[in-house]
């Protein structure tokens, strides 16, 4: 029944569709014996993988410099990292690698790692003094993989938490080769432009993310002047680089979320210090204003009970005085008195009225005993209404 | 002389009359004096209370 036949080319092509479509195949880690190794001309890289169950034909584009830096030999147990693909022209099934490494540099670069942590334990850089985090960064810089999912994760969740929120980002490839040189270079360029930087990647393969237990990154992140937050593939990741940061994040998102606050809640919180500021001012300015009150009252009352008190003080003196001077004056006249009616009663004239006389000797003195008195001495007696001479019998 | 000197002056002047041991010159002297101190205290605070009321006025 030839009408359902199927053209080979669109059964192959089928076949490579449902494959490469396969994540489980578009994305794996394998690892076998080098074999067939052939370094085209072009620069791609031809070999197979084999081991006990089974082998593949594999290519890697552009992998002669790869192996020949790597100094990786047939013959040698490698890692492919890579996905399945078919030639359609052929028909042939092989292995697509991006990345090869050789098994052996993986325990090697376990071992340099532990070194590398042991050194800085014990001379005091694991224990450095971190350089604070600021609590709003005005210049965040992102350094992270160009169009990468951490990037567009860590994009959203700023946006998310403050709109318009200003950063920039230094595109950086995270894996491979020239990750290293690239991240240090970007985190160099930050110094002059950021107040934090946060260098981060999403999950990948111990080697994928081994840029960052590399002794020259990690040196790069300990002595940038700008603090640095190591935000390194999943929670259970702990990098060299998340050691010896200024603070560790889980995640790309985590580091998002310990560093760019969410607006919204700064904004509610400076509203709700306001009101207290508001009310506190409030009450303040009234207690003054009824202190004020209290005052004014005071003083408008104070200097006139003050003065009444002085009036009376001196209305009080000067009745004082008067009564003083009154009683002085009245004492005198009252003195002035007695002596005149005591004038009056003993005036001789008064005596004299009653019938008494008063006998004065010759030089006029009153006579008041008949001693010293001689036969004709002559003298003069004094009656009411005047005088008689006569003389001593 | 100040309010408050004048004061003390007159308080010693009425005291010294109260006692009464002057004589007729001498405490007609201290009268004149006493009296001559009252009208300058009463016209001090006179012009200390209309000063008070022209601050009510003004506030």
């Amino acid at each position: 029944m030839p009408g359902a036949a199927m053209a080979v080319g669109d059964f192959v092509s089928l076949a490579r569709m449902s494959l490469v479509n396969e994540p489980l195949l578009a994305n794996s880690a394998i690892t076998g014996e080098l074999s067939k190794l052939t370094l085209a001309r072009s620069g791609h890289s031809y070999f197979a993988l084999t081991d006990s169950k089974g082998s593949i034909d594999c290519v890697l584009f552009g992998g002669n410099q790869s192996f020949e830096q790597q100094d990786i030999k047939v013959g040698q147990i490698i890692i492919a990292l890579g996905g399945i693909d078919v030639y359609v022209k052929t028909g042939r099934m092989q292995f697509k690698a991006s990345r090869i490494q050789p098994v052996e540099s993986i325990g090697q670069l376990e071992k340099s790692r532990k070194a590398l942590i042991e050194k800085w334990r014990v001379d005091g850089t694991m224990d450095r003094a971190r350089t604070p985090i600021p609590q709003i960064p005005k210049r965040l810089v992102i350094i992270t993989g160009a169009g990468s999912a951490a990037l567009s994760d860590m994009q959203r969740l700023i946006d998310n938490r403050w709109p318009n929120f200003a950063y920039s980002i230094i595109p950086v490839l995270v894996q491979g080769e020239q990750a290293a040189g690239q991240i240090i270079a970007a985190i160099a360029q930050a110094q002059s432009i950021s107040d934090l930087i946060i260098v981060g990647r999403g999950g990948g393969s111990p080697e994928d993310l081994w840029a960052f237990n590399l002794e020259s990154v990690c040196r790069a992140i300990i002595d940038s002047k700008i603090p640095i937050v190591s935000a390194i593939g999943h929670e259970s990741d702990l990098m060299v680089s998340d050691l010896i940061a200024d603070l560790r994040a889980s995640t790309p998102s985590n580091a998002v979320e310990r560093v760019v606050p969410i607006k919204q809640d700064l904004v509610d919180e400076i509203s709700m210090v306001g009101d207290r500021i508001d009310f506190a001012l409030d009450r303040f300015l009234q207690s003054q204003h009824q202190q004020i009150q209290k005052l004014r009252l005071q003083l408008a009352a104070g200097p006139m009970r003050g003065l009444n008190k002085e009036k009376l003080r001196l209305n009080l003196l000067n009745t004082k005085m008067d009564k003083a001077v009154d009683l002085i004056f009245g004492t005198q006249k009252n003195r002035l008195a007695g002596y005149s009616s005591l004038l009056i009663s003993t005036n001789p004239k008064r005596v004299l009225e009653r019938g008494y006389s008063m006998t004065l000797d010759l030089k006029g003195k009153p006579v008041t005993s008949i001693a010293g008195l001689k036969q004709g001495d002559p003298l003069t007696v004094v009656l009411k209404d005047g005088q008689v001479e006569t003389e001593v019998k | 002389m100040t309010y408050a000197k004048s004061m003390k002056r007159l308080e010693e002047i009425v005291t010294s009359l109260e006692a009464g041991g002057a004589d007729l010159d001498a405490t007609l002297k201290l009268f004149e004096e006493g009296a001559t101190l009252i009208k300058s205290c009463k016209l001090s605070l006179e012009a200390a209370e209309g000063k008070v009321e022209q601050l009510r006025l003004e506030e």
